[in-house]
Order: C-alpha cells, then sequence, then structure tokens
C-alpha cells in the first residue's frame, strides 16, 4: 500500500475520509505544520509564525496541548516578548509537571499508555522527548534571565535538575520493565529490524556518543554561570562539571570550571573592571520527524497480505558548524554544546524498539481487517479498509521545531558598552552590555539574525574612587588611608571586606 | 562565659556482673546501662555491654558499645537525646542514623553534647532484622 | 406515626454520629495524603545527598570542634569557602549553615560576617553614615569591624561507582580551622558517608 496507492484511491474516497477519521485535528501532520509556520516567518515576521501556528490550532483544546504552546513560547520568544512566551512556556510546563507527578507516582499508568496505539501512535497524548522537557525549564530561565528576574530564572534552573533526575528514574524503570517483557515473550527484538529503514542514522557513532536523550550540557553550563553569578561557587562547580561530563572536550565548557575558583576569589572581582559576558549562539531550527513508509508482510487467514506502516526518520544534518566569535579586534572559540539533531536521533534511536514493536501488532491489526473486509463486504469495503489504514498509519512526526539545532557559547571579558558581534561573517548590531555578569543569547533563524534581551546580574566595582564623603569623621579617614596603602582598594567597600579577612 | 579546661571522667558505666535486664533489654546490657536506653519493640540480639561518658572541654562525650549477639546483620537505627540538670530535652535532637551491625561485631557509636548545660543523656534506638 | 419517624431520625444521629470514632485531629485534608514527617528522620529514597547526610555531618564536625576545646574565650570565626567537588547540585553553604547555627547555639564561639554576607553590612554601614539620616551618636562607627581569628573552609567530594544494579555513593566532607594570622590549620576532620542502592 504505498503513496501510490494512496493517490489513486484518495479523491473518489475522499468524502469517506472524514468519517473515518471522525475529524481528527490530532491526526495532522506537525511536520506540515511546522513548515508553514517557518515559512511565515522564515524573513522575522514572527508575528505572522505566530497567526499560522494559531489557524492550524484552531480550538480551545488545542490551544492548550503542550507541542502548540511549546512552539508559541519558542515563537514569542523569538519576537522578543519575553512576558507572553513565558506565559506560554508555562502553560506547556503545567503539562509537563502533570507527567513528572504521573513517573513519580504512578509509572505504570505511563507505560501502559504505551501499548494503547493500535490505530495510530499520533493518536497518542503528546508527552513531549525528554530532552523537551528539559529545554522547557531551561527556556524559562533564560526568559527570566533576559527580563533580569534572577530568583525566578535560579528556581527553574534547579527545576531542571529535579526533572532531569525524575526523567532518569522512569527511563530506567521503562526498561527494566521492557526487558522483563520481553523476557516474558521469548525477546524477538533483535528479528524486528525493518528493511529499508535508515538504520545509519540512528547508529552514528556522534548519536552513540551520547550519554542519553535527555540532558544537555547547555542547561547545566547556564545554570554553572548563574550560580556564579549570584555568588554561589559551591553549585556553580557541579553545573561546570556537569556540563563537561556531557560534551567532553569542549574547551569553553573546560575553561568554566578551571577557572570558577579565580573568578569568585573577592581579590579578583575586586580588581575587575570588564563584564563577564556568556555569548549563546543559537543555530537553525530542531528538526523534524518525517513520516516514511514501509511494506511488512503480515500473515492472515486468507494467506499474505502487505500492509503499509509508517516509521519516523530524521535526517542527519547537513549545515556549517560555527566556530568563532568575533567582538572588536578579539576572537573567542565557540563551542558546540548541544547538537537537537543528534538528540533527537538519539532519542528515536532508543524508542525504535518498541515502536516497531507496536507497529508490527498493528500491522497485523490491520491486516485481519482488510482481509475480512475484502470477504464480507467485497471490493468496495477492502477499499475502505485500505483507506483507512493508510490515513491513519502515519508515523507521529510531532517535534518541538522551533528549537535551535544547535546551540555553542563563548565566554568573553568585555569592558562595558555597545560592541559589534560577527559570527560567521553575520553581523550581530550594536549589543549593549552592562554589570558584572551578562548573557547575550544571539540566534540564526533562516535568513536572519536576531539578538536576544541581554541579561546583566550585578554590579562592577566602581572605575575611580570616590572623593572620601564630607560627612566620615575624622576615624574612618585614617582607615582609608591606610587600607590605600596596603591594597588600593578604592571604595568603601572594599575595605571593609579587607578588615573581616 | 568562662571557660573552664578539665576532664571530668563521670561514670564508667560497665557494673560488673549486674545483668538485670530491663524489660525489652537482653541479658549482657547491665542495668546502668538500660537505664539510659529507650528501646523501642525488639532488641533482636543486639546488647549494650558498656558506656563510656566523659566531661572533655565544658561539654559530654558519650561512647556507647553495641554488640550483636547473633549470626545474622542487624541494622540499628539510633540517635542521642541530651538532656539538663533538671532533665528537660537540650537543643532540637539529633538526627536518627542507620548502621548496619554485623554478625558478632561490636561497634562504638559516639556523641557529643552541643551545649555545656547537657548533663544526662538518652540513647534512642530499635533494631530492625534483615 | 410522628413519634416513630422522631426515633427513627434519633436513631440515624446517633448512628451517624458513632461512625466517627475518636477525636479529630486538627488539620485540613483534600483527598491526596500529605503527612508532615519527622525532619530528624534518615531518608533514604534515593542515593543523591540528602537530608540526613546534611545532619550528620554538621553534628559531626560541631561535636569534634567542641570536643576539642578549641575555642576557649569565645574567639570569633568566620565562613571561607565550601568548595563542592562532586557532579551533584548540593547547596553546600547550607551544610556550613548548620554547623554555624549549632555553634552559635552552643555559645562558645562568635561568627562574624563571611565574604557572602559582607556587602549587606557594608550597605548598612553606608547607610547609616553617609545618608545624613541619623543622630551621628546613634550611627555605627565605620572601621570597627571585629576580625575574625579563625577562618572556616570546607569541601565535599564524592566517589560515584555504578553498575547496572549497584551504585555505590561515597561522601566525603572536610573541615578545615585556619588561625587567620599564622596560617596555621588548628583543626581538621572528616565525615565519611557511604551509600549504596540496589535496583
Amino acid at each position: 500500500m504505498g503513496p501510490s496507492m494512496r493517490n489513486r484511491y484518495f479523491s473518489p474516497l475522499a468524502l469517506l475520509a472524514p468519517l473515518i477519521l471522525g475529524g481528527c485535528v490530532a491526526m495532522q501532520s506537525h511536520n506540515e505544520t511546522a513548515t508553514m509556520v517557518k515559512a511565515s516567518g522564515a524573513a522575522g515576521d514572527f508575528k505572522a509564525a505566530i497567526a499560522q501556528l494559531d489557524q492550524r490550532n484552531p480550538s480551545a483544546d488545542n490551544k492548550k496541548e503542550l507541542l502548540y504552546n511549546m512552539e508559541r513560547g519558542e515563537l514569542l520568544r523569538l519576537d522578543r516578548q519575553y512576558g507572553q512566551s513565558t506565559e506560554a512556556f508555562l502553560a506547556a510546563d503545567a503539562k509537563v509537571t502533570a507527567w513528572e507527578e504521573a513517573a513519580k507516582t504512578d509509572p505504570q499508568r505511563l507505560l501502559g499508555m504505551v501499548g494503547a496505539s493500535l490505530i495510530s501512535e499520533r493518536l497518542k497524548e503528546y508527552e513531549g522527548q525528554d530532552y523537551e522537557k528539559v529545554w522547557l525549564t531551561t527556556r524559562l530561565a533564560m526568559n527570566r534571565i533576559g527580563v533580569s528576574d534572577f530568583d525566578k530564572a535560579r528556581v527553574d534552573v534547579k527545576r531542571t535538575h529535579e526533572r532531569e533526575a525524575i526523567i532518569a528514574e522512569f527511563r530506567s524503570k521503562e526498561t527494566s520493565e521492557a526487558e522483563a517483557e520481553a523476557k516474558a515473550k521469548g525477546a524477538q527484538t533483535t528479528n524486528t529490524e525493518l528493511n529499508g529503514y535508515p538504520v545509519e542514522t540512528l547508529n552514528d557513532p556522534e548519536v552513540l556518543s551520547l550519554k542519553n536523550g535527555y540532558q544537555n550540557a547547555l542547561s547545566h553550563y547556564l545554570a554553572g554561570f548563574l550560580y556564579e553569578a549570584l555568588n554561589e561557587s559551591g553549585l556553580a562547580a557541579p553545573g561546570y562539571r556537569k556540563a563537561i561530563e556531557l560534551r567532553p572536550g569542549v574547551g569553553v565548557l573546560e575553561d568554566g570550571l578551571s577557572g570558577l575558583d579565580d573568578r569568585t576569589s573577592l581579590t579578583w572581582k575586586r580588581k575587575q573592571r570588564q563584564t563577564d559576558v556568556l555569548f549563546l549562539v543559537e543555530y537553525g531550527t530542531a528538526p523534524a520527524r518525517v513520516p516514511k513508509a514501509f511494506t511488512i508482510p503480515v500473515p492472515v487467514r486468507s494467506g499474505i497480505r502487505t500492509v503499509s506502516i509508517s516509521y519516523p526518520t530524521i535526517d542527519p544534518s547537513t549545515s556549517p558548524q560555527l566556530s568563532s566569535l568575533i567582538v572588536g579586534d578579539k576572537t573567542f572559540p565557540l563551542g558546540n554544546v548541544v547538537d537537537l539533531n543528534l538528540m533527537a536521533r538519539r532519542v528515536l534511536k532508543d524508542e525504535m524498539p518498541g515502536m516497531v514493536l507496536r507497529g508490527m501488532t498493528r500491522a497485523i491489526a490491520k491486516g485481519v481487517l482488510q482481509d475480512e473486509l475484502s470477504k464480507n463486504a467485497g471490493m468496495f469495503g477492502s477499499l475502505i479498509g485500505s483507506v483507512a489504514s493508510v490515513v491513519t498509519e502515519q508515523a507521529d512526526d510531532r517535534i518541538w521545531r522551533m528549537l535551535p539545532e544547535r546551540v555553542y557559547v563563548a565566554r568573553a571579558h568585555l569592558p562595558p558598552g555597545e560592541h559589534k558581534v560577527m559570527v560567521n561573517g553575520r553581523e550581530f548590531g550594536p549589543i549593549k552590555i552592562d554589570g558584572q555578569y551578562a548573557v547575550v543569547p544571539l540566534r540564526f533563524y533562516e535568513s536572519v539574525a536576531l539578538v536576544g534581551e541581554v541579561g546583566s546580574i550585578g554590579k562592577l566595582p566602581e572605575q575611580e574612587p570616590p572623593p572620601p564623603p564630607a560627612a566620615a569623621p575624622v576615624k574612618s579617614k585614617a582607615v582609608s588611608v591606610k587600607s590605600t596603602k596596603k591594597t588600593q582598594a578604592s571604595t568603601k567597600k572594599p575595605e571593609a571586606s579587607t578588615k573581616s579577612k | 562565659m568562662k571557660l573552664r579546661n578539665f576532664l571530668l571522667p563521670l561514670v564508667l558505666a560497665a557494673m560488673a556482673g549486674t545483668a538485670m535486664a530491663q524489660s525489652g533489654v537482653p541479658t549482657g546490657t547491665p542495668a546502668a546501662v538500660a537505664a539510659k536506653i529507650q528501646l523501642r519493640g525488639d532488641a533482636n540480639d543486639i546488647v549494650i555491654p558498656e558506656i563510656r561518658i566523659v566531661r572533655r572541654n565544658d561539654v559530654m562525650v558519650v561512647q556507647a558499645d553495641m554488640k550483636s549477639t547473633t549470626d545474622s546483620n542487624r541494622t540499628v537505627f539510633y540517635r542521642f537525646r541530651w538532656l539538663d540538670s533538671s532533665g528537660s530535652q537540650v537543643g532540637d535532637g539529633e538526627s536518627w542514623k542507620q548502621m548496619t551491625v554485623l554478625g558478632h561485631q561490636i561497634l562504638t557509636v559516639k556523641s557529643v553534647a552541643l551545649h555545656s548545660s547537657a548533663v544526662d543523656f538518652r540513647i534512642e534506638m530499635n533494631v530492625e532484622t534483615q | 406515626m410522628p413519634k416513630l419517624s422522631l426515633i427513627l431520625a434519633l436513631l440515624a444521629s446517633v448512628a451517624l454520629s458513632a461512625c466517627a470514632t475518636g477525636v479529630q485531629s486538627p488539620v485540613v485534608r483534600f483527598d491526596r495524603q500529605v503527612n508532615y514527617g519527622d525532619a530528624k528522620a534518615v531518608e533514604l529514597v534515593t542515593n543523591e545527598f540528602g537530608s540526613s547526610d546534611l545532619q550528620m555531618i554538621a553534628e559531626k564536625m560541631v561535636g569534634s570542634l567542641l570536643e576539642t576545646g578549641i575555642f576557649q574565650g569565645r574567639p570569633t570565626v568566620t565562613i571561607s569557602t565550601v568548595k563542592n567537588k562532586t557532579s551533584e547540585y548540593i547547596d553546600t553553604t547550607n551544610v556550613m549553615n548548620s554547623i554555624q547555627t549549632a555553634l552559635v547555639k552552643s555559645g562558645k564561639v562568635r561568627f562574624t560576617r563571611s565574604i557572602n554576607e559582607m556587602q549587606a553590612g557594608v550597605d548598612e554601614l553606608q547607610r547609616q553614615n553617609q545618608s545624613g539620616l541619623y543622630k551621628s551618636k546613634t550611627t555605627a562607627k565605620v572601621g570597627q569591624m571585629t576580625a575574625a581569628k579563625y577562618s572556616m573552609e570546607g569541601e565535599l567530594t564524592s566517589i560515584v561507582k555504578q553498575n547496572s544494579s549497584t551504585k555505590d555513593v561515597f561522601y566525603k566532607f572536610t573541615l578545615k580551622l585556619f588561625d587567620v594570622e599564622e596560617g596555621t590549620i588548628e583543626w581538621q576532620d572528616e565525615k565519611e558517608i557511604r551509600k549504596t542502592s540496589k535496583r
């Protein structure tokens, strides 16, 4: 039942299709939606893109869905509407929190849902890819940093760690469950490979080298940076350390940890006259899950029938890697910390065995149904059966598409003020940097280069020593003389600190 | 606050041979020791042959030996409670500790009162079989 | 007949009230069970760093410090750094807070502001001295803070070993007390914790 068959029979039976489908928006292809949304926003008109997304998700129920809110939140973020973006992310986050609750208290229920996809995988409620759940809180933290709400950003960062722990626990339970089930059924997982499936995209060494399909180095590096900026080096260290564990060999990440003690020392902070800037360079959009049909022979009563089964595929990325970031006459190396193409393929690889098994079950059920229909209702019945089978047999292509494909980080010390930044020959307009620490989000989206809101944390020590305050008594003057001799401290602030030391 | 620096061994509780066990505490735990133990449930073959009490640098330091009289392992949950001269509890109470005592092993647990007003103590404990 | 119904109603009310056995506790509850637990109970939910570890570390360190008698004459102490060398997000300042609380409560030592707490103190001094809002007699003088004789530095490390069925975590917390002027270590102790979980 290939695609050609579908074309030939689809038009006369178009009237029947809605009946079979029951007017289900759930069957709608997210790949198509995302392509349309991307086309609308390609030139940087994100309001049009959001309108397009809304048009594809018309009902009130659609607007409560996880995927809709994730996509919408990201589009709003691209449009620099941080408040609304955070709202959309929070709506999505409520769904993930519900999933977390279930994973913690009643994992059996979630594991049971896996089997409930006899008609199509798309009819399952979308619970989000694991890495998307982690991204959600990371994105929330980034939105908060953009509007200088660091306390809430810290909460979101902390939730990210807790979420990762829940996912890890749940997945390990799921794996042991699946192993037990496979054992009970006489283990068939090795024979379920698909003819013609691009297995090499899943067995790519880069995909296999990922520790798992949900942890990303960006979330942890960002956590490290935020904790460092908030003066909590005891928590910053594990953030940087985890980032290195997840993405070994990236210089920028290693410098984050090795320089931590120096950067957080009081002496260094007092001398520092430049802003510690974290550049987050995001490139492209997350990969698509493209459904691809495969035919499988299925034994039925009247012999063998071929049934079409659809599986998602993800093409490896072909876009060039970014290497460095230039500010003025200085060049800073960019470290690639997240590659969503790799992560998405890793997740797909991890869920493939289960998906193949479910597909087989579905194929057999559908083969039997077609067989029965052709016997009892003749040619016409067989046609309805085939069409229903083809239309419903669409692989689940839901995936958060507006996320960047890759994220790079660079860390630089820059004097406060306006800077022009160049990445791979593209210029990012004047960016105003200020404060002790700053986070600068940059994004290559289709053909546009976007600069997000810069979040600055803390204040640099004052440049010039202020004149001694007139109101201050003689005693304090004497102290200031002494301390200037010793440490060349400029303001009142460091004086007191010197005393305490 | 003045600080007295003296060593004052208060009681060496191993009173010879008085094997008058309190209810719940098996034979082998001397009565003087048993008075300091608040055992919940069965002792499950754990005995406390000796408790050493010393006042060091103005705070009370207590060590208790926990001895297994069986072949199998036991899990002991315990904590110290410190009491002042009026018998009131000093401070919030310690955290509970979990400890595995292997068969016929003797383990020593130790605690230091976190305030000089503590002059007496109790060991709250229960023993789980594994 | 009305009498009979009255009796029935009375009986019913008696029967109903009889259902509620014992006294009710002063709680408001929804259908999910939530309870307060013993804050000092041994926490064995996972083998990540948990509340019991924090409490045990603090107790051991404070006990050891008080026992040595190093705090003669209520010296001043400040908390320097607590390094977290594990890859877990453990708020190590929390451990130090517990240690500090117990030491302060023992009455044997005085703490000065730590580096992280300094800014707030400096801000208050500046407010009193530079805002011109206060009577000059009542303002705290600048340059009168007492410096710490000792500084306390801590470090938390972990060794994690894992295979498919067992996870073994070993934590070690080391605490050092430095004499600031002489730069010598006057006291040091460590607490080791092993936690093993099996699937």
